[in-house]
């Protein structure tokens, strides 16, 4: 059922000559998006390319790269067999991505439901989480039917089609997660034990084929949308207060006790006695 | 037997007042307690912006929040980002188990904390007990603040060590064991400040440099709402 475009792998493992790259500085410029790329094409190392320029190379399944900081705008991104260069044949291309300013967005290279290659970019969401919660993100990039996504054997997210997401937000910790056909028990990929951190967004990506049997999880982690937690509520009793408060007394009273004393005592008149001369 | 006279009660009485009234002020609750200067968790609450984009260093780096200073995402030459398994890095935590401060002979188990019903920090029931915030930094970590915090009373105890988090000064020891490893931190800073006006974002950040935040409550307590106006916080800095 999956068709692969056939690979022409010109040269393993040579590099292909970067040119300068994007037209973009190199450090971070305000409104700057961040994007990160995922292979989930099986069985294909591609370079990939941006505007006519070599973004990655050697790019293996089932990897994900760092962010890299991008101008917002408008993006042809290619998809080509490992050192076939700019103008190789695509493995797939989109042209006229939309980068927005200030999104966070990973680029998918997948299959469709029916085994065609393809790019498909997903805004990440880092909207800020509550305190002692991890928000949960899972992306439909497989040849494969609709799924349901468990956690610890219950269904979260429901009914997922290629190359759809579903997100919830969720208490943090460890869930055993699985995919199952939707509405079955069927599982097509798991159990996993699967960290949901804190205050990030674990993204799970469903990826490979059904058909030929290496359907696969992917997890990216994207970080630092916690919150802190509303307070700390640090004493239910009351008596360091009344300690504190018992022992201000004391000294309000003690000390008005001693400066209306000082004023009462009488000085000790020396006085003549009547047999002094 | 002596006549005192009208005059000499009269300023025996402005005396007593007057005294009275200066101890009175002196000894005042909220903001009076301040060693080591103003610490920036005065600050009105930072609100988090609705975005965020992580720094670009692994997938997995923590943002850098207004809170501390701004740290530009460093960034890879466009040509060449580096790409690895999308796989979950789990993450290593080694827990606090003990807190001591020497000069007050406190000595308390830390057990590792989380989110209370009421969405504040989560705490251990008895005021013996400190609590580690666990989503957030642990002693030992290359950034942020590490929170431990402590009941300073409960009704069935009474009053507990950490209220003398309160009678701390700059320089003072602290030490926080993980299991055997010692953090060895120096106080900068004791304040006690109104919970209306406390910066949590910044007491819960966990970016910028490393720091050990010790909290407890303190100043006047309400017994209608049965909780205390004020948090009292110490701040250290690691010993290296």
């Amino acid at each position: 059922m999956t068709s692969l475009t056939p690979l022409r792998i010109l040269a393993v493992g040579a590099l292909v000559a970067t040119s300068a790259g994007l037209s973009a500085p190199a450090h971070a410029a305000p409104g700057d998006a961040s994007v990160s790329i995922l292979h989930a094409v099986p069985g294909a190392t591609v370079d990939v390319y941006a505007n006519g320029n070599a973004l990655l190379t050697n790019f293996t399944p089932g990897t994900l790269t760092d962010p890299v900081m991008l101008a917002p705008g408008s993006y042809d991104l290619k998809v080509v067999a490992a050192g076939a260069g700019a103008s190789g044949t695509a493995v797939t291309e989109a042209k006229g991505v939309t980068v927005p300013a200030n999104a966070n967005i990973t680029v998918v290279a997948h299959l469709t439901a029916d085994g065609k290659p393809v790019l498909t970019p997903y805004v990440n969401d880092t909207a800020a989480v509550p305190a002692g919660q991890a928000r949960l993100t899972v992306r439909h990039d497989a040849a494969a039917p609709a799924v349901d996504v468990r956690a610890n054997g219950t269904p979260a997210l429901k009914g997922l089609v290629n190359p759809k997401e579903a997100t919830a937000v969720v208490a943090a910790g460890t869930i055993k997660a699985d995919v199952v056909l939707a509405g079955t028990s069927t599982v097509a990929i798991g159990p996993v034990d699967l960290p949901l951190k804190e205050g990030a967004n674990t993204i799970v990506y469903a990826w490979g084929s059904a058909a030929d049997k290496n359907l696969k999880l992917a997890v990216q982690t994207i970080s630092g949308m916690d919150s802190a937690p509303g307070g700390v509520n640090a004493g239910t009793g009351g008596q360091a207060a009344a300690g504190s408060d018992l022992t201000r007394g004391l000294l309000v009273g003690g000390a008005a006790v001693l400066a209306g004393g000082a004023v009462l005592l009488p000085r000790r008149r020396r006085r003549r006695s009547s047999i002094e001369r | 037997m002596r006549d005192l006279g009208s005059g000499r009660v009269v300023g025996a009485l402005s005396a007593a007042l007057l005294s009275g009234g200066l101890v009175a002020w002196a000894t005042s609750g909220t903001g009076g307690l301040s060693v080591g200067g103003d610490s920036d968790l005065h600050a009105p609450s930072l609100s988090l912006p609705d975005t965020w984009t992580p720094a670009a260093v692994g997938a997995t780096s923590p943002v850098s929040p207004t809170a501390a200073p701004r740290t530009r995402p460093r960034t890879t030459p466009l040509g060449s980002p580096a790409a690895r398994p999308a796989t979950v890095a789990p993450r290593r935590v080694v827990a606090p188990t003990r807190l001591l401060i020497p000069r007050i002979g406190l000595s308390m188990p830390v057990d590792a904390e989380a989110v209370a019903g009421d969405g504040q920090m989560g705490l251990p029931t008895s005021a013996f007990v400190a609590g580690w915030y666990r989503f957030g930094p642990a002693p030992g970590d290359a950034a942020g603040a590490s929170v431990i915090a402590g009941h300073v009373d409960t009704a069935s105890e009474g009053v507990g060590p950490m209220a003398g988090l309160a009678g701390l000064r700059p320089g003072d020891v602290v030490q926080v064991l993980s299991g055997t490893t010692p953090h060895d931190y120096r106080v900068q800073s004791v304040e006690e400040i109104h919970k209306t006006s406390l910066d949590l974002a910044a007491l819960f950040t966990r970016t910028g440099a490393p720091v050990l935040h010790l909290v407890t409550c303190g100043g006047r307590y309400d017994h209608v709402a049965r909780h205390y106006e004020d948090n009292i916080i110490v701040i250290a800095t690691p010993v290296s």
